[in-house]
């Protein structure tokens, strides 16, 4: 693990407005994330977990504070708080991977089809269509890796839920980025299914360098982290 | 997965056409906005080519009925001194040739009192200024029509307004159509109207009438083609014509020998009008005028060599006759016959407009079914978003499809409206034979076939509402969903 962080973000507030009420859901949070590290951020339901996994990849903006990523190639500090729609669209797509705790495959496309989505966002037509057959070699062996491949053609719907959070992890990690923000991945599992997913998000961590960010209520997941932070109403108290 | 640090990101990423697609297939929805494209796409060109066509035809049939332009006098039967003015009006620039003519109501009688018009025409001028030659049948043509219509199952029954019927106008339209077919030159016209070819006639057809005759000889009728079809009369029958001489109001009445047909297109025309010779009527109609030494006529006909310089022609021809007969009027054919073809224009358009409201349903099952896509598809769009799409590239999804429906839609309903169109009149016959359901009945059309013309404009008015509706309708649904929040979608249930 570098000493310096690749993303940082410095007294992050979320504030919510609702019938004129302001209500803060972050209340100037702090927080780096290492390469290469697994965080996990635990804490009770409403707490603002999932609002700091948002902010943190980039779906949502931060009432005030500050985020750094430092993870390009080349260096450098990228001041997330000042790119633009597009900008941050790109830092998604490259940067940073999701999976969300019900899967979120789309149900028209198949589960290689689902892997190789970020690079067909990525690529144009005609780039995608020249460089195909090392992607779906890359997707299949991916897929290989979480153990699905057999299942690569089947749609969605015919997978069970370790399997389809398997692919959706495999997309993850598709376009090879820095950081994979997880939220509840075994929310949706049971005990021993979900024991499996640490595992492979274990090996995977060791395998490609990635840095796992963890909202969890699973403990278990939580205690397989390098770091563990605890929220309590908006801040960390641990 | 280099390079890590793109310049600029894809002008259209791979996931925008692979899912807009993908979105489309397999909804019965989309096939069904598809098929209101293709449907409405056909019904607007195949009205507008019947509609366009229509106006063609009856340009076509009026001016093959009358020259360009007319010379009438302020009352009828008023035109006197015939042969100095056909000779004025030659004279003047771009006139090719000028023919008097007749006109008058008349009944004939065959079994029952039947209306028809009575034309009399001088036969080898009228070919000059008209497409007479065009429409008149040569002995033999007709002759193979009639066999044709002798082999039809019922004898009794009129020919037109069966199946059989239809086909046999069809025949005589391609007879006439041919292009290696040659018109009737003013000598053949001519040859048809003398008595020697009427006394052929009865002596091929009616013998027995022949013998009857005697001594007498009965001048020719020249028939619309349907009074044959229609078996109202028949080739080579001595036919009883009754009129009113106009200036003494006596009735007064004549024998003709049926002996030719012809067919202009106009059902009306082809079913009331029999020609005779001019100087048969003007003798039945009494029309010698003692005072000035010479027949009264209706007018003249006029043809031109240059029809596009008709009004500068008119112009002319009227300066030219102020001097001889200041009491008469130049008219243009289009002057005679305003009504018809002002009435089917605004009739286009009013249909047009219509079916153009008729298309804005189908813009609306457009954007219903995209919106229906759109809401099905919002955590789709949200995953979309977490994965790195930018709300524009969302806007792109959701418009490509609409414009995919909306491109396939129409090349496909101008495909199925260029089929119809050149296959209508079979169609038209084989769901008259069917059905017994008459779609384009010639006795309101005046038109024995359905005409058909595509012009460049019609098609472009036929594919511009779904283009223009169905794009502002995919734009909507489509800008909706970009605006969707992420999070919020992600969630959605």
């Amino acid at each position: 693990m570098n000493d310096l962080p690749i993303y940082s973000a410095r007294k992050l507030q979320k504030d919510y407005r609702a019938n004129g009420l302001v209500l803060p859901v972050l209340k100037g949070i702090d927080i780096d994330i290492h390469r290469g590290e697994i965080l996990s951020i635990v804490g009770h339901s409403g707490v603002g977990k999932s609002t700091l996994l948002n902010l943190l990849g980039l779906l949502d903006t931060p009432t005030s504070g500050s985020m750094i990523y430092r993870g390009l190639e080349g260096g450098g500090d990228v001041d997330l708080m000042r790119q633009g729609l597009k900008s941050r669209a790109r830092l998604r797509n490259r940067e940073f991977g999701f999976v969300f705790q019900f899967y979120h495959l789309l149900p028209d496309l198949s589960v290689i089809e689902n892997v190789l989505l970020p690079s067909m966002i990525l690529f144009g037509r005609n780039e995608f269509r020249s460089r195909r057959p090392s992607l779906l070699e890359k997707a299949e062996r991916l897929l290989d890796r979480v153990g699905i491949s057999a299942r690569k053609d089947f749609a969605p719907s015919r997978l069970s839920g370790g399997e389809r959070q398997r692919a959706a992890i495999a997309r993850a990690l598709f376009n090879e980025p820095k950081v994979v923000f997880c939220d509840e991945p075994t929310g949706n599992l049971d005990t021993a299914t979900g024991s499996r997913l640490h595992n492979l998000i274990l090996e995977l961590n060791g395998a490609f360098g990635v840095s796992f960010v963890l909202v969890t209520h699973d403990l278990d997941l939580a205690g397989l982290a390098h770091r563990k932070l605890v929220m309590l109403d908006g801040v960390f108290v641990s | 997965m280099e390079p890590r640090q793109r310049a600029k990101p894809p002008f259209l990423p791979y996931y925008q056409l692979y899912l807009s697609l993908r979105y489309l297939q397999s909804r019965i929805s989309a096939i069904a906005a598809l098929l209101s494209i293709t449907f409405g796409v056909a019904v607007i060109l195949i009205v507008l080519s019947i509609m366009g066509g229509y106006v063609d035809a009856l340009k076509e049939t009026i001016r093959g009925q009358e020259a360009p332009l007319m010379v009438l006098g302020l009352s009828p039967f008023s035109v006197t001194r015939i042969t100095k003015l056909q000779k004025t009006i030659e004279s003047v620039e771009n006139v090719r040739a000028a023919t008097p003519f007749l006109e008058s109501l008349a009944m004939y009688k065959s079994g029952a009192l039947n209306p028809c018009q009575l034309r009399g025409i001088d036969p080898a001028g009228e070919a000059l200024v008209s497409d007479i030659g065009r429409y008149v049948l040569r002995d033999d043509e007709l002759e193979s029509i009639l066999a044709d219509l002798a082999s039809t199952e019922d004898d009794a029954a009129p020919a037109t307004g069966t199946p059989g019927g239809e086909l046999l106008i069809s025949r005589v339209e391609q007879l006439l159509r041919k292009p290696e077919r040659a018109p009737l030159s003013p000598d053949e016209l001519s040859r048809l109207f003398e008595p020697s070819h009427g006394v052929e006639v009865l002596r091929k057809r009616n013998p027995k009438t022949l013998e009857a005759l005697g001594p007498t000889i009965l001048p020719t009728a020249v028939v619309g083609i349907h009074f044959l079809l229609e078996r109202k009369v028949f080739l080579g029958q001595a036919l009883e014509v009754g009129t009113i001489q106009p200036e003494t109001q006596k009735p007064v009445d004549e024998r003709f020998v049926v002996g030719g047909a012809f067919r202009t297109g106009d059902y009306d025309f082809d079913s009331k009008v029999i020609f005779i010779h001019a100087d048969v009527l003007k003798n039945l109609l009494g029309l010698f005028d003692a005072e000035a030494g010479s027949y009264r006529y209706e007018g003249l006909r006029v043809a031109l060599r240059d029809i596009a310089a008709v009004d500068e022609t008119k112009r002319r021809i009227s300066i030219a006759l102020m001097h001889v007969a200041p009491n008469l009027r130049v008219l243009s054919w289009e002057q005679l016959n305003p009504n018809r073809l002002t009435a089917v224009v605004i009739e286009k358009f009013v249909i047009y407009f219509l079916l153009v409201l008729l298309m804005s349903f189908t813009g609306c099952m457009v954007l219903l079914m995209l919106l229906l896509t759109v809401i099905e598809k919002t955590r789709d769009v949200g995953i979309l978003l977490a994965l790195g799409a930018t709300p524009g590239g969302v806007v792109k999804i959701f418009l490509t499809s609409g414009l995919f429906l909306i491109a396939a839609g129409t090349s496909l309903g101008l495909f199925v409206g260029f089929i119809f169109c050149h296959y209508i009149n079979p169609i038209h016959d084989a769901i008259y034979a069917w059905t017994g359901w008459k779609l384009f009945p010639p006795e309101i059309y005046h038109m024995d076939r359905i005409p058909i013309a595509f012009r460049a404009s019609d098609v472009l008015l036929s594919v511009a509402p779904p283009l223009v509706l169905g794009f502002l309708s995919s734009l909507i649904p489509a800008v909706w969903a970009s605006r969707r929040d992420p999070i919020k979608a992600i969630h959605y249930e």
